[in-house]
């Protein structure tokens, strides 16, 4: 019984270890999935929120991206629309949020490829809004590239993705 | 042996409530049914909730559903089946039923679906039609036209379309 309690001691002691090993040292997939969760929670909305507490979140989600960052927006409904570089992505989040009563944002599918450089990753992910409490949620596909730069996973290019073709 | 069993039992009524007569009987049924449930619902089924008008009338918002991941194994999606679409992974997924088929001709005219020239009969959908259009399009090999029930509601709010094969999760059971 001494044994088996302390083989199970040891156990412990060793799952207790490497789990704080990688709250101190996070992994690249632990940082990209905390990045983009950050981008999701930062671009929610709520109708409370006033005018500058909005160009404020414009701001803290533009720092998510690289300054090069491309955007490329193509849905149904909506113009072809490619944003470039971080400032005018800034400009556009802005006026978007502007415009919105409300807004609820998540990712609950993320599907997480970092290349074997561990200097660019992709992921693939299904982001769902709910936009000014109306029942039915907005899904869109969408594709990121990440980049490290300065030791930080930064975004690079977003894609919107059509899950179904004309 | 009588002995033995006594020792295994467990005697008191609160002691049976918590962990059943023989408490290593009890225990083996637990692992048993997790490793059940676990098969099942990694490798065979997929619980849905869904969300949504598309699919009414067969389909009501907030009604619990199972998908089969192995439907589609051995035979390919049939017109008719409603079957789960992946986005980007399991948790998110549209619910819609398989219209056309690979090789067929597609469209839809005041919305009346055609396949090869041909007026579809849709007994699950409801009157009254909203007068979609969508101009005349050959499936290439592997392509299926998905489309919900719910045809009433504004062609541009429905979300519907031509899915590749890899992209249906299963068959949407009951």
């Amino acid at each position: 019984m001494k044994r088996i309690l302390s083989i199970g001691g040891v156990c412990l002691l060793v799952a207790l270890g490497i789990w704080a090993w990688r709250t101190v040292f996070p992994g690249d997939e632990t940082r990209i999935r905390k990045l983009l969760a950050q981008v999701a929670d930062t671009a929610c909305l709520k109708s409370t929120e006033g005018q500058l507490s909005r160009l404020l979140a414009a701001g803290r989600l533009a720092d998510f991206f690289a300054p090069d960052a491309v955007v490329n927006i193509d849905v149904a409904g909506l113009n072809e629309k490619v944003i470039q570089g971080r400032a005018e992505l800034q400009q556009m989040i802005a006026a978007a949020r502007v415009n919105l009563q409300s807004a609820e944002i998540r990712f609950p599918d993320v599907q997480l490829t970092i290349e074997p450089d561990h200097l660019s990753a992709e992921a693939h992910v299904a982001a769902v809004a709910d936009v000014n409490g109306e029942k039915n949620a907005v899904i869109q596909e969408l594709k990121f590239r990440f980049q490290k730069i300065d030791g930080k996973w930064k975004i690079n290019q977003v894609n919107t993705v059509k899950t179904f073709g004309n | 042996m009588n002995a033995s069993k006594t020792e295994d039992e467990i005697s008191s009524w609160w002691g049976r409530m918590l962990v059943g007569r023989h408490p290593k009987r009890t225990l083996a049924r637990i692992l048993t049914l997790v490793l059940v449930v676990f098969v099942l619902f990694k490798f065979v089924f997929i619980p849905i909730r869904v969300e949504g008008i598309s699919m009414e009338p067969t389909y009501h918002d907030g009604r619990v559903n199972l998908v089969s991941r192995l439907a589609y194994v051995k035979q390919k999606p049939r017109r008719g089946d409603v079957v789960a679409i992946r986005v980007a992974g399991e948790r998110i997924m549209y619910m819609k039923r398989v219209i056309g088929l690979p090789g067929e001709r597609v469209g839809i005219r005041r919305g009346i679906v055609y396949i090869d020239g041909k007026k579809l009969d849709e007994p699950y959908v409801q009157a009254p039609r909203s007068h979609w259009n969508e101009p005349e399009t050959v499936l290439k090999e592997d392509q299926y036209l998905v489309i919900g029930d719910n045809r009433s509601m504004p062609q541009q709010w429905h979300t519907h379309g031509i899915v590749e094969f890899n992209r249906i999760a299963g068959k949407v059971l009951f």
